[in-house]
């Protein structure tokens, strides 16, 4: 088990601090429930594969806040105030995170039944102003086939001075469904917390459950090669967006080509195209015959070339590589600052990748490269996504060599205490915690790798023109309902 | 390099799969044989509650089946049979044990006016986990090409003949999406894409509003799945709308 402190809310922020100078990031901070537990703040640490998790019980929901000294904390206290009603007469500080409509003296996440009553939280009017400076609002539905939010730019002229995210379009309450459903019930809705993230999230809910039961070794194979063929469909997607966004067409359909291969492969071997229903906890749900990993190995062959023409044909192109070249830079300062995760962050030369630092599943077995860029821009984010997808196959390779034939599932023994699933999704670092007592899930918190990264889009924006957001975005390409859930 | 690849998009050897062919790709439905003897053991397995067993009758709704294949693993007297491409009216979508029918039907004359051999859909998001975006981003590319059916996708509700809606249907987005409605100008259609849009899905429970969006929007067709395959939404268009194929 991952050593566990407690931690009084008076020495917290301290703690944070002393830790965060050590080396240590803020993987996620939630708070839980009066009633089988106590009252309290978890917060979960990671520095490479040590975990640390401080619990800070809580005598009344209002403390002082610490993200003004500790600013990793932003988001999550934000969370906290707003879906477990922390802080109450922040209110009108924070304005709305996800919920729109706010529940009258009641929060969404507590364990009573909520009123009927709701009220609207209008999105704040804090725009900046000045001589010659607008504010352009955009979405919630964009022109495009996209989830939907609200952007409001702050501009002057064509830059970008400000861009504020308003998140929440597509909650859904999943965290509250996740408290009252059966197992099974659990891994279907999990896969549907972010659609093109099914095998990551499932992954991580079946981490989250197992604990330190032991799966069998074709299952971690297996599972290895699915959450690889997940990041390949899902990067040839962003750097075909990027080309499409650049209004460069052929590359756009070479690559919106070679993902409906993948997606087909998925359904050849997993019986659905975003592989959703393949992963159990305790293992996979269904073997794979000699003939379908005999047709992944083909076509992952096929994948490296494809990879390579895909770039080239971009790179050359001068009108896309003035597009993408010093757009949208994220610095490794404010990389760092806010703990940007995933491609995002290698980008801009933070070399962070779960699946090196604490690797799970098989990844301990193979070898691979972590791919970083140091420049932070879209140009960077492209190499960083097209060199992981080489990796990939490499991957899925190093793990066909080793498939052998074996039992797929074992039973699984829930202990009760802090279960987490810390997977490496495409977008990035992803965390699922599950606290549980007397057998049954207390409070599970999902934190996407977006809900860190959409601010680091807000970082990365200021200065760059109007018309470049969309392509900055793809390049990014975070999930709106993974944020939301 | 370029050559290369332009040849391979325009050359007569392209992938586009036929009308035919798309219409055949199914999706699978469960449909219990004459020996199941209604134990019930499929339904507390259904994720969906899609198998409902009351009166001595065994059904399924495709309106809230996520096509997971739990009742298949769980009962060997279950098997799979095609599902339908999409229905015109939600009660089609429920099939009792042992029944075939064809229920994709043609919209009739008034409704699709506006739709002379092509049409304009606008996608609306209420709340979706993005695998439907996904699929029907998908649509456009070199096997689908939905393009040549004289579908086309359109940035604003005012060019749109049909607003394809996916997600169930969140509180957040009812606003939004009653505009994005109002918007596109009369006479218009609603495609409601998935078991989130047709019934709320999985999150029928959760911070939605209604059970899908019919409750809240006129939906006229119901595409089935989850999420409905880019052929099925191509599919249910043309044969719905009667479009030339
Ligand atoms: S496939 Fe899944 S959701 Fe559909 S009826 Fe069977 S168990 Fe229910
Ligand atoms: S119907 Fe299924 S795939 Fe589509 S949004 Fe709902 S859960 Fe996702």
């Amino acid at each position: 088990m991952n050593p566990e402190f407690v931690v009084p809310i008076d020495r917290l922020q301290e703690r944070l601090q002393l830790k965060l100078i050590d080396g240590y990031g803020i993987m996620c901070m939630y708070a839980v429930e009066e009633g089988k537990m106590s009252r309290g703040i978890r917060t979960v640490l990671r520095r490479d594969a040590e975990i640390l998790s401080l619990f800070t019980p809580l005598e009344s929901d209002t403390y002082d806040m610490i993200h003004t000294e500790v600013p990793q904390t932003r988001p999550y206290e934000r969370e906290m105030h707003e879906m477990s009603g922390l802080n109450p007469h922040m209110a009108e500080h924070y304005g709305p995170q996800r919920l729109q409509w706010a529940y009258k003296d009641a929060y969404p996440l507590q364990k009573a039944s909520l009123p009927e009553e709701r009220v609207f939280r209008p999105i704040p009017d804090n725009r900046m102003e000045g001589d010659g400076i607008f504010e352009i609002p955009v979405g919630p539905v964009h022109a495009g086939i996209i989830e939907p939010g609200h952007f409001r730019f702050s501009v002057a002229g064509e830059p970008i001075l400000k861009l504020r995210t308003h998140m929440g379009y597509t909650y859904r309450g999943i965290e509250k469904l996740m408290e009252g459903f059966t197992e099974t019930d659990r891994t279907r809705i999990i896969e549907r917390v972010s659609g093109d993230t099914a095998v990551a999230n499932a992954l991580a809910y079946a981490h989250a459950m197992e604990g330190e039961t032991e799966v069998p070794e074709r299952a971690r194979l297996l599972r290895t090669i699915f959450a690889e063929l997940e990041r390949i469909y899902c990067h040839f997607g962003d750097i075909g967006g990027i080309a499409q966004d650049t209004g460069f067409s052929v590359p756009a359909a070479y690559a919106a080509g070679i993902k409906e291969k993948i997606l087909r492969l998925n359904e050849i071997i997993g019986g659905h195209r975003f592989l959703m229903g393949t992963i159990v906890p305790g293992g996979v749900r269904r073997d794979i015959s000699d003939d379908s990993l005999r047709e992944i190995q083909n076509r992952i062959l096929k994948v490296s070339f494809d990879i390579e023409e895909l770039v080239g044909m971009m790179e050359g192109s001068s009108f896309l590589m003035d597009r993408v070249e010093t757009t949208g830079v994220l610095t490794h300062k404010d990389a760092v600052e806010y703990r940007a995760l995933g491609p995002a962050a290698r980008a801009s030369g933070v070399k962070t990748d779960v699946r090196k630092e604490r690797p799970y599943d098989a990844y301990g077995d193979v070898g691979f490269r972590v791919f970083t860029r140091e420049k932070g821009d879209v140009y960077s984010r492209m190499l960083v996504k097209a060199g992981e997808i080489v990796e990939s196959t490499s991957i899925i390779n190093q793990c066909l060599d080793q498939i052998r034939p074996g039992p797929l599932r074992t039973e699984v023994r829930t202990a009760d205490g802090l279960g987490l699933g810390i997977v490496e999704a495409p977008r990035g670092e992803l965390v699922h915690c599950a606290e549980i007592t007397e057998g049954e899930i207390w409070r599970y918190r999902i934190r996407d790798p977006s809900f860190i990264n959409w601010l680091a889009l807000e970082r990365a924006l200021p200065g760059n023109i109007v018309a470049d957001f969309p392509l900055v975005n793809k390049s990014f390409n975070l999930s709106y309902s993974g944020n939301d859930l | 390099m370029y050559q290369k690849t332009l040849k391979n998009l325009v050359s007569d050897a392209k992938p586009v799969e036929p009308f035919e062919q798309l219409e055949a790709k199914r999706l699978s439905r469960p449909d219990p044989n004459s020996e199941c003897t209604l134990c019930g053991r499929c339904a507390r397995a259904c994720s969906g509650r899609a198998i409902v067993i009351s009166e001595g009758r065994w059904s399924v709704d495709l309106g809230r089946c996520v096509f997971c294949r739990d009742c298949y693993d769980i009962c060997e007297h279950i098997s799979s049979v095609p599902a339908p491409h999409y229905a015109l009216r939600r009660e089609d979508l429920v099939f009792l044990a042992g029944e075939s029918r064809d229920v994709e039907g043609q919209l009739p004359r008034e409704k699709t006016k506006a739709v002379r051999g092509s049409v304009a859909i606008r996608e609306l998001d209420t709340g979706s986990c993005n695998a439907c975006e996904s699929e029907a981003n998908a649509r456009g590319n070199k096997y689908y090409d939905m393009e040549r059916f004289g579908i086309k996708v359109t940035p604003s509700p005012r060019h749109a003949d049909a607003l394809l809606v996916t997600g169930p249907m969140t509180r957040n987005m009812l606003v939004a999406a009653q505009k994005t409605y109002d918007a596109v100008p009369n006479p218009k259609l609603v495609v409601a894409c998935g078991t989130c849009a047709i019934s709320g899905g999985l999150f029928v429970t959760g911070d939605v509003v209604g059970e899908g969006i019919s409750d809240t929007l006129p939906a006229d067709i119901f595409v089935v799945g989850c999420p409905p395959t880019p052929n099925g939404m191509i599919v249910s268009l043309i044969k719905a709308l009667g479009l030339r194929h």
